[in-house]
């Protein structure tokens, strides 16, 4: 998949929790994106994030963080 | 007209006028057999319960008592004259008889003057009440001869493709006025002149060209042929019936399939039904031909490119033929390279097996369903809230409600029975509060005005509920006992300050959603302070990128005001196509089994693994713009598409093309060629519920039967073949009938655990949950206590879209549907409704139009920054300046070129509602019209 649109994806999910504390917000990305989101999706997030290529915002890169290998 | 002599089948009775509400407490004797009825119920009906008919020409039980036949006239001991039956009520220890000499008289005369202006040859054999009546009175003889002055010689109107109006077999009873105005509530009939010269017009027009809507309420009234069906004219009467439900929108009604032999002469809304009640729309009552169209393709075929003509095939062959393809993608990419995608259009049955197809045969949770581009984030909104993807109500709890609050929806042409009811509703002294950029026909038409319409910008409809919300939690409109026993007390209390912040405010909201505070204000106190606040919404609600945060905005508002748990309140989604609800109920998104139960819930995952005898995947799989996204990337390689048509109804149409012609194996199952089927590998013909054998659930949750009333075309019926794809990819998987899937679903479905086709057939209809606790089913929702325990307050912050109007796109584009067309139109192209909208075509506003140098009627080119789109313009005060909108029925026009892959944060629910567009004067269609790189 492009990792320009789950970027997209996972920074518009991260927008939507901004109105809470980073901490509380990144646990509910995390939360989102591993009940929502297939294994491949996130792994190739996480993958993205480990090469630098991925332009998250704050709460959405500490979500991808907290994420386990799929 | 009527059904005068029933077929077999159970078609219900006329009892002659409606039934009054009440205990059976005033006892009355009529002709000798006594029998008690509710206070206020006419003789006639009285003595229709005691199993006795009395003669009748202007009264049916659909509509008000109006006495003006005089056939029905009885006489009454101790009373003077013969009151007409109809309009006198009964009275405690009243004796009538409904037979006399002198009513038998009276009687004669009055038939016999009927039919002295009446042709005697007209009627097709059975369908004039007047001729049965004549016999019924025993009246032999007219003695008056047609020389006088008479009506014999008014043209018949023809004009309306599904009807006529012949005044000469008209007795000017008014039942189709009545009907028009009672059941429909459009007026579009009226009895012009007075005396002799009284004649049903539709307001001095033709039928085609008057206000009528064709929902078919007048001709079914019409008690001889002066309205009668085109089909029945040509074909003749029916001869048996079948009971089954409409395959049009979520309402779901129930019909009367009337056939000849094995051909199907007309489909009459049943009385029973619990959703209609008797009513239908110009789509499910007439709009049926499709079935039968000569497009419709019955064989299976395959080619081995999308450039290769097809090959048409045994189904034997084409089974293999698929499944050795998909199994050879398998091997060759993995076993998470190949999905499914499931049809609201297909029986719960046929959904139930697709997924099981795709978790048990593929071995990955990559399904999805057309629901995800419609009504998945209800699923979530709701499901956070309350506990469960459902609305909160039946139809019927409509009649209890003194606000209702219409979001994103228009009834009245999507859910046009349902429209009527609420129409119905507010004329009855309801008041509307309407939310939508656009004036939808409820905002003023006859009788009814809207109290307020909040004439949003598109995009900022969280804007608004926030609004709304903060003037209820400031202005103390909060039903503080309703929350605090009912709603958790911490999710409220933080909800409740963040609500309360200034930047939610009217004021602070008004520069972003255009609509001046102060209506918001009135608004929120409205709904706020009557005894039954009900909330209405629509794909207006869900198609946007804060879809999911605006339905919990939604269930926000109803708790904080105890709008939840009885008649007359709620949260009601109006669900798209006729089995949005199911399809989702079904198990068919890449996350949740049936019921809604996440793949990760061990326990649920054992009970499947147990009954299904196959290791079931824990984690979620594809949806459908991911599975575009990852063919175009070349990780997904092969789908299944069941009864959809993702090139026509999908956003962003030059990516979803991308996507299929990328893929190695594409298999559609459909009636037609569509669209989508045009990149297909192999195509599967489906049936079409007039061969169907299942359930359809609607938007009330309430589960219907359909019943074939003719044999698969295809020679199979459509569960049967996901049955056998799935047994040649090594997962055997074979029912009997489609009763026994039913009731593998209750087995696994513990919302539908007191479901199966017996069960139907004995109640009529079910709403889920049906199980122990609600053996016959659940009409309203979270009466004692919300699904998930406590109801949760859901904070909802406003975020702007990130498609926004500017210099280079500086018209907001949104999108709807039309009454007489429905969806991607494949259905109701293939109908005589093209008559009434042969094309899609631009609303836009006066102002913007003269800008650009448009004229009605004009071609324009239509561009968003993904594609570029043909169609006339259609100057209108419908839309606010800035705002344009069109419809998506034909593929010609093509709408979704334009919109783009936006979509709802949660759900990924794209964005059709908002899409930043310019248009400029064009000259024509252009037939290459996707410019957009994909």
């Amino acid at each position: 998949m492009s990792t320009k649109d789950l970027v997209r994806m996972a920074n518009q999910i991260a927008v939507n929790q901004a109105h809470l504390p980073d901490d509380q917000a990144a646990d509910i990305v995390a939360s989102h994106l591993t009940m929502f989101w297939a294994p491949s999706m996130r792994n190739e997030l996480v993958t993205a994030v480990d090469a630098g290529e991925a332009d998250l915002n704050e709460v959405a890169l500490r979500a991808v963080r907290q994420l386990q290998p799929a | 007209m009527t059904l005068l002599h029933e077929p077999t089948g159970q078609v219900a009775p006329d009892l002659g006028t409606p039934a009054m509400p009440g205990e059976p407490t005033v006892e009355v004797e009529i002709d000798g057999v006594a029998v008690a009825v509710p206070e206020g119920t006419s003789i006639m009906r009285a003595a229709a319960e005691a199993g006795i008919d009395v003669p009748k020409l202007c009264a049916t039980d659909s509509l008000k008592s109006f006495g003006s036949c005089r056939v029905c006239l009885v006489e009454i001991e101790g009373r003077p004259g013969a009151p007409a039956s109809c309009t006198t009520p009964v009275a405690p220890g009243m004796k009538v008889a409904t037979t006399s000499p002198k009513v038998d008289k009276l009687r004669q005369g009055v038939v016999e003057l009927y039919l002295s202006d009446h042709p005697a040859d007209s009627c097709t054999a059975g369908a004039c009440e007047l001729h049965a009546m004549a016999e019924t009175v025993g009246l032999s003889d007219v003695r008056y001869g047609q020389e006088g002055h008479n009506h014999l010689n008014i043209e018949v109107d023809a004009s309306n493709p599904y009807f006529t109006f012949d005044p000469k077999a008209c007795i000017v009873c008014s039942r189709c006025v009545r009907a028009c105005d009672e059941i429909q509530g459009t007026l579009a009939l009226t009895v012009e002149g007075r005396g002799f010269e009284s004649l049903i017009s539709a307001s001095g027009t033709s039928f085609m060209e008057s206000e009528c809507v064709s929902c078919g309420a007048c001709v079914q009234a019409c008690p001889t042929t002066a309205l009668q069906e085109k089909s029945i004219i040509e074909l003749g009467m029916p001869t048996r019936t079948v009971k089954t439900t409409c395959a049009y929108c979520g309402v779901g009604c129930s019909f009367d399939a009337e056939m000849r032999g094995d051909e199907l002469v007309r489909m009459t809304p049943s009385k029973e039904g619990g959703a209609n009640e008797g009513h239908s729309c110009v789509k499910g009552r007439f709009a049926w031909g499709y079935a039968t169209h000569r497009e419709r393709i019955t064989v299976p075929m395959v080619r081995e490119s999308i450039t290769d003509e097809w090959r048409e095939v045994s189904w034997d062959e084409a089974i293999s033929f698929t499944a050795r393809r998909f199994t050879e993608l398998q091997q060759q990419y993995g076993p998470d390279s190949i999905g499914g995608i499931t049809s609201s259009r297909c029986t719960n049955e046929e959904v139930f097996v697709v997924q099981k197809m795709v978790r048990a045969a593929f071995g990955n949770n990559n399904v999805d369903t057309c629901a995800r581009v419609c009504h998945s984030p209800t699923g979530y909104g709701l499901k956070q809230t309350f506990g469960t993807s459902a609305g909160t109500q039946d139809f019927k709890s409509v009649e209890d409600a003194d606000v209702i609050l219409l979001i994103g929806a228009n009834p009245t042409d999507a859910h046009p029975v349902f429209g009527s009811r609420m129409k119905q509703r507010l004329r009855a002294g309801a008041e509307l509060i309407v939310i939508d950029p656009r004036r939808i026909d409820l905002v003023r038409t006859p009788h009814i005005e809207a109290s307020h319409h909040l004439q949003l910008l598109p995009g900022t409809n969280v804007a608004i509920v926030n609004a709304l919300a903060h003037v209820v939690v400031t202005e103390g409109l909060v039903d503080r006992e309703f929350v605090a026993a009912r709603c958790e007390d911490d999710s409220f209390a933080e909800w409740e300050a963040f609500i309360a912040r200034p930047e939610n405010s009217p004021e602070a909201m008004e520069a972003a959603t255009g609509v001046p505070a102060s209506e918001i204000r009135a608004a929120a106190r409205l709904y706020a302070s009557v005894p039954n606040a009900a909330i209405y919404y629509g794909l207006g609600v869900t198609e946007h990128s804060q879809g999911s945060t605006m339905v919990m905005g939604m269930a926000n508002l109803a708790m904080a005001t105890g709008n939840i748990g009885r008649d007359g309140v709620g949260v009601n989604p109006l669900r798209g196509q006729n089995n949005v609800q199911g399809s989702c109920d079904m198990g068919s998104f890449p996350h949740e089994f049936s019921g809604y139960r996440h793949v990760s819930d061990d326990t649920v995952r054992v009970l499947f693994e147990d009954v299904w005898g196959r290791e079931m995947r824990a984690d979620p799989g594809l949806r459908i713009p991911n599975m575009f996204d990852a063919a175009v990337a070349g990780s997904f390689r092969g789908l299944f598409v069941q009864g959809e048509d993702v090139a026509q109804s999908d956003p962003n149409i030059g990516h979803v093309t991308a996507a299929l012609t990328a893929l190695d194996l594409l298999v559609v199952q459909d009636l037609f060629i569509n669209e989508t089927a045009k990149f297909a590998h192999v195509f599967l013909p489906g049936t079409s519920f007039l061969e169907k054998d299942g359930t359809f659930t609607n938007a009330e949750r309430r589960i219907n039967r359909v019943r074939p009333v003719m044999d698969p075309k295809t020679g199979k019926d459509e569960w049967q073949v996901a049955c056998d794809i799935s047994t040649a990819m090594g997962y055997p998987m074979g029912y009997d009938d489609a009763s026994q899937i039913m009731d593998e679903i209750a087995q696994v479905t513990p919302t539908f655990a007191g479901v199966s086709f017996a069960h139907l057939d004995e109640a009529g209809s079910l709403q889920w949950p049906c199980n122990d606790a609600a053996p016959e089913g659940t009409p309203i929702m979270h009466v004692d206590g919300f699904v998930r325990g406590k109801g949760n307050f859901v904070q909802t912050p406003y975020v702007p879209t990130d498609e926004k109007a500017n210099r280079k796109f500086p018209l907001l584009l949104t999108t709807g549907r039309i009454l007489s067309q429905y969806n991607v139109g494949a259905q109701t192209r293939r109908t005589s409704n093209v008559e009434w909208h042969p094309e899609d075509l631009l609303e836009i506003h006066e102002a913007d139009a003269a800008e650009r140098g448009i004229g009605d009627g004009d071609w324009v080119a239509l561009n968003s920054r993904v594609g570029e789109t043909h169609m006339r313009a259609r100057i209108t005060d419908r839309v606010p300046q800035g705002v344009v909108y069109t419809t998506f029925h034909h593929p010609e026009s093509g709408a979704n070129v334009v919109t783009t892959e936006n979509s709802d944060w949660a759900t990924n629910c794209p964005e059709y509602k908002v899409t930043a567009v310019q248009i400029r004067p064009a000259n024509a269609v252009d037939p290459l019209r996707v410019s957009a790189d994909a």
